[in-house]
């Protein structure tokens, strides 16, 4: 495997040494380390989208094989960006460097490398900017040493690639934005860095090619529709087996009442699959009480969106097919699934992309009457909104003792959490469907929600130690309620979360699963006509039934 | 006097001048704030380190084995596994030990001690091993169980033998 | 690193002496006259320049950092404050940011926990928000007290004020509280930058020169008046002349007052082009004066364009025997 370390790599891996005082004196010594960065993006992944400077290339090689122009387009990117964002041009002026961000980043925490501080990350690129679009940058640089007074350098290649590296360490989680005196959001400044990169051809393949396969097949694993469709009748057989209905769902239905949309991961990938499944029984379940029509969309398959991780045109780019799907089947309003920075697109930039979606109703849930009017422009309704209206309404026949044996607690997301404010209503929903259920400490939930360490595209296998590491924050508050309350299950609404947690549990606290909240729904909603369950979605044994096996 | 008893009686100040020694191997600016005796959960690094020192010295103070040493050096271990070390550098805070026990300990027990650091250092090298193993797994593995899995239950994948790649880890 | 705060300090230092001792050379009315002026017009021009600036640059998307419950269903209580979908609540989210830095207070949090041995913990972050509280409100007082300077007669809430401050009524001339904290919180904020590891990693010469010239600023100022005892109605005829724009320069006036006023200049001078304009950059930050309504009422990118996308029809072509094969709905069927 190339990424194995030699025993040379192993022994000059980082040395931190003796600290320099000024870490720009640290730049060139900073290495690329195998676990901590990502591959680079496959030339033909890039070339599907048109985007810049397509060409193999390897982030540990000398050489980048950038366009020779590559700082000219830079700097004409950046100018670019300071005039269409404000939010960039204010980050870039107004940090005081407090330091009150700078152990609040799970990379700084988990790494214990002082560049991960997010103060640090953002002076990476703000040295630049000072540099050359300051008023103080070019009076300074003209007397000797003027340069470093005013914390300016140029931006030469060690810069560029320190740039690269370091921005690639972090997973947009905003969880320093909420501490920020200015609200300086690193994520924003990351997001501005990456599309930077971009420019000149400098992605990472875990984020280019689920990109390329989401544009051009509808979904980041490039799943063609018949395998879709087959996947999905797969769980219907499954789930066929374990309440002994039949749980079709409709394809592309014209004319249906909503369109569903939710991250291929649940389709493909455990423990989502299993959410998925709950999905399947809860439509099942409204289709038959209450006649609710819901479609599923092979061509709009993917709630996700690795372009925002790109750049803002490569998301509106992949964004544009929800409302493209749903004018063309008609429906009436926009269910999404369970997902992490999906939600962040969908609630902060979709309308302002691809809208106004005046071809749309405002949700109404028709079974309970009651108006999403918080969707009332975007007309997309989070799935466990719906459900918490549902529940609160009586409108769901659940069985909690189908999920006794799991002791829950719950991860907040977060891009919903900071990005949305979406923190009661799963909570509502794991309460109505499990009766145990435990918090976190309060630092590390709600709005303080640690980040899982692999989001923002960073859930790659190559930088393993780099997510175990950002994972430990989050993995130490699990393990606190693993070890007090006997915690077993991590509930979760995102699926990113639900693949990347998994992999945190099994380095840090392996007695814990993770479970999608739909997958509990599915567990315990019981569906009309169903035979006697003796097996929960996973194929166990319910609670109860463990004897009869 | 016994070594142990020696070990008890200076249990505090053990354990503050190796912690101290331990973070230490953090780059300054990191170190100020790992060193923090902050809720662990905003400090992770440094609540569990200093919590795994005391366990060990502990340990020493009392019965062990191989095997104890091993299983409570593994929540430190597990961290610098992930972080930016090389295996010498993960592993060398234990080391440190020697250093503080020379100041610390009466000279008398001070080969006994060397012998036992040891054997912490041979426990520490073993656990990191574990660790390194289950990060590479990790790799290996993580995607074709979590992505072809689900396929396979499917049948859309049949030759993938899955049961190989997990069988390693158990054994 | 060492020259990050020497050179700093230094200017700081040299522009003192600049101004003592070109004062004592006959250039009272450069130090005076001129160089106030143009401070303060850099200050203004450049202030407005800055803000409009930032305001020139567009706001394509409505992206605040929700920091509680949002506004969805209406039984769920909604946190109006930290996750404000309306404009009174941006305001009060903006009122309590400006005037209490509650973000800046959520760090203490930590401070009142207690750790696993049931320790209370011990955390300098709460001294960051006491420090920058206790030094921007000093400050303010110590700015709205120099309104005394400027108004004649002075105004009731100027002399309200300065009885406010100066309530402890200790020594003679009566000893003001902010100036006793303005210094001690600005000296707290140095410290942390010198001798917190992590801070002094992350900070710039720009981070220490606002600080030494404060500090001089603060020096000059306390000294002037309990210790040398400036001529105080020279003082007032010039400072009265600069505003009503007849100035003059009275005789006997000392050196030290020019410094203090030449650092003053400088401070103003600086202040656009610095990191200071967070006092304006915290009124314009999208992630904090934003309601997060955008699911509810579309906001408009002014530079949306439009992009080439992958429609239905490309897909449908792409797949069209495979999905006819696979029994999924097509718009064409051949």
């Amino acid at each position: 495997m190339a990424d194995e370390l030699t025993p040379d790599e192993l022994l000059d891996k980082i040395d931190y040494g003796a600290p320099s005082g000024d870490w720009m004196d640290t730049t060139k010594s900073v290495q690329i380390r195998p676990g901590m960065y990502c591959y680079a993006a496959k030339a033909e992944s890039v070339e599907t989208l048109g985007l810049p400077n397509a060409r193999p290339w390897n982030p540990i090689e000398e050489d980048w094989k950038l366009p020779d122009n590559w700082q000219q387009i830079l700097h004409e990117g950046i100018k670019e960006r300071l005039e269409r964002f404000r939010t960039f041009k204010i980050f870039m002026d107004v940090c005081v460097r407090c330091g009150a961000c700078a152990d609040k980043c799970h990379f700084f925490l988990g790494t214990g490398d002082p560049k991960n501080m997010p103060v640090l990350r953002a002076e990476l690129l703000r040295s630049v900017y000072r540099n050359d679009f300051t008023t103080a940058g070019k009076i300074l640089q003209k007397i000797p040493g003027g340069q470093r007074l005013a914390g300016a350098r140029p931006l030469t290649i060690d810069v560029l690639k320190e740039m690269w590296y370091y921005f690639f360490q972090c997973t947009e989680c905003r969880r320093c934005s909420v501490f920020c005196p200015y609200g300086i959001d690193t994520a924003e400044i990351t997001i501005m860095a990456r599309e930077l990169f971009n420019l000149i051809g400098l992605n990472i393949d875990w984020i280019a090619t689920p990109v390329s396969n989401c544009y051009q097949t509808g979904n980041h694993l490039g799943i063609q529709p018949h395998a879709f469709k087959d996947m999905l009748e797969f769980f219907v057989e499954d789930l066929e087996d374990i309440t002994g209905v039949d749980c079709t769902p409709n394809f592309q239905k014209k004319g249906a009442d909503i369109l569903f949309i939710t991250p291929s991961g649940d389709v493909f990938a455990d423990p989502g699959t299993y959410t998925c499944q709950g999905y399947l029984i809860l439509f099942k379940y409204l289709k038959d009480k209450y006649g609710l029509d819901v479609t599923w969309s092979t061509y709009a398959s993917e709630g996700g969106n690795f372009g925002f991780f790109t750049s803002h045109e490569t998301m509106k780019r992949l964004n544009a097919k929800m409302y493209a799907e749903a004018k063309r089947l008609g429906v009436k309003w926009i269910l999404g699934g369970e997902c992490g920075h999906m939600w962040r697109v969908i609630h902060q930039y979709m309308d302002t992309m691809n809208g106004p979606a005046d071809f749309l109703e405002v949700p109404v849930n028709p079974i309970t009457g009651t108006r999403f009017d918080n969707a009332a422009s975007t007309k997309m309704v989070h799935i466990t909104e719906f459900t918490a209206d549902l529940i609160k309404h009586g409108k769901l026949e659940l069985d909690k003792g189908r999920n006794a044996n799991r002791i829950m607690t719950f991860h907040d997301s977060c891009n919903t959490s900071r990005g949305m404010g979406l923190l009661d209503e799963p909570r509502y929903v794991i309460k109505n469907v499990c009766d145990n259920f435990y918090e976190m400490p309060p630092n590390t939930i709600r709005e303080n929600t640690f980040c899982c360490g692999s989001g923002s595209g960073l859930n790659a296998g190559e930088n393993m130690e780099l997510r175990m590491a950002g994972a430990l924050p989050r993995a130490t508050a699990l393990k606190h309620v693993h070890e007090k309350y006997g915690v077993n299950t991590l509930g979760t609404i995102c699926a990113i979360d639900r693949a990347a947690l998994s992999t945190l549990c099994e380095y840090w606290v392996p007695e814990v699963e993770v479970a999608g909240i739909h997958e509990l729904v599915g567990n315990a909603l019981i569906l009309p006509g169903e035979k006697e369950r003796t097996e929960d979605l996973r194929m166990e044994p319910l609670p109860g039934c463990e004897e009869e096996e | 006097m016994t070594i142990k008893q020696c070990l008890k009686d200076n249990h505090n100040r053990l354990l503050k001048q190796w912690f101290q020694a331990t973070i230490n191997t953090y780059p300054a600016q990191s170190a100020k704030i790992l060193g923090k005796d902050v809720d662990r959960f905003d400090n992770p690094v440094g609540a569990v380190t200093r919590e795994t020192l005391e366990d060990i010295l502990h340990l020493l103070a009392s019965d062990y084995t191989a095997d104890t040493l091993e299983k409570a050096l593994d929540p430190v271990i597990r961290i610098r596994a992930v972080q930016a070390f090389s295996a010498a550098e993960a592993v060398s805070f234990i080391f440190a030990l020697k250093d503080v026990g020379e100041t610390i300990m009466d000279s008398a027990f001070a080969r006994e001690f060397d012998r036992m650091v040891d054997q912490v250092v041979l426990a520490g090298f073993n656990r990191l091993m574990k660790c390194r193993e289950d990060i590479f797994l990790l790799k290996a593995t993580e995607s074709k169980r979590r992505i072809h899995a689900a396929f396979e239950r499917a049948g859309l994948v049949q030759e993938l033998k899955e049961e190989d790649l997990l069988g390693s880890k158990k054994s | 690193m060492t020259q990050k705060y020497l050179i700093p300090l230094a200017a700081v230092f040299l522009l003192f002496l600049v101004a003592y001792t070109g004062a004592g050379a006959g250039l009272g009315w450069f130090f005076g006259i001129v160089f106030p002026y143009l401070a303060v017009l850099a200050f203004l021009v450049g202030f407005v320049v800055k803000v409009t600036g930032w305001a020139a640059s567009a706001v394509p998307f409505r992206i605040p950092t929700t920091c509680g419950q949002q506004k969805s269903l209406p039984w769920i209580k909604q946190n109006c404050i930290d996750n404000p979908d309306t404009s009174s609540g941006v305001i009060l989210r903006m009122l309590l940011e400006i005037f209490t830095f509650r973000s800046l207070f959520r760090n203490t949090k930590a401070a009142f926990n207690r750790n696993a041995s049931n320790r209370i913990t011990y955390s300098w972050e709460i001294f960051l928000w006491v420090g920058a509280l206790a030094f921007h409100y000093a400050f303010l007082v110590v700015i709205l007290r120099h309104f005394r300077f400027f108004t004649a007669p002075v105004p009731s809430c100027i002399q309200f004020l300065e009885a406010l401050d100066g309530i402890v009524q200790v020594g003679l001339p009566g000893l003001f509280l902010s100036g006793v904290v303005l210094p001690a919180a600005a000296l707290f904020l140095l410290a942390r930058r010198l001798f917190d590891a992590k801070v002094r990693y992350v900070s710039q010469a720009a981070d220490f020169f606002p600080l030494f010239l404060i500090l001089g600023i603060a020096a000059t100022g306390i000294s002037m008046r309990y210790f040398t005892k400036v001529d105080i109605v020279g003082i007032k005829e010039m400072t009265m002349g600069l505003v009503t724009f007849s100035p003059v320069i009275p005789d006997g006036i000392g050196g030290l007052f020019y410094g203090h006023l030449f650092l003053v200049s400088i401070l103003f001078a600086y202040f656009p082009a610095s990191k200071l304009m967070h006092l304006g950059g915290v009124f314009l930050s999208p992630t904090r004066n934003m309601a997060n309504n955008t699911r509810a009422k579309r906001h408009v990118n002014p530079w949306n364009y439009d992009v080439p996308i992958h429609t239905y029809q490309d897909y449908e072509d792409h797949f069209r025997d495979k999905m006819i094969e696979a029994g999924l709905p097509v718009e064409k069927k051949e």
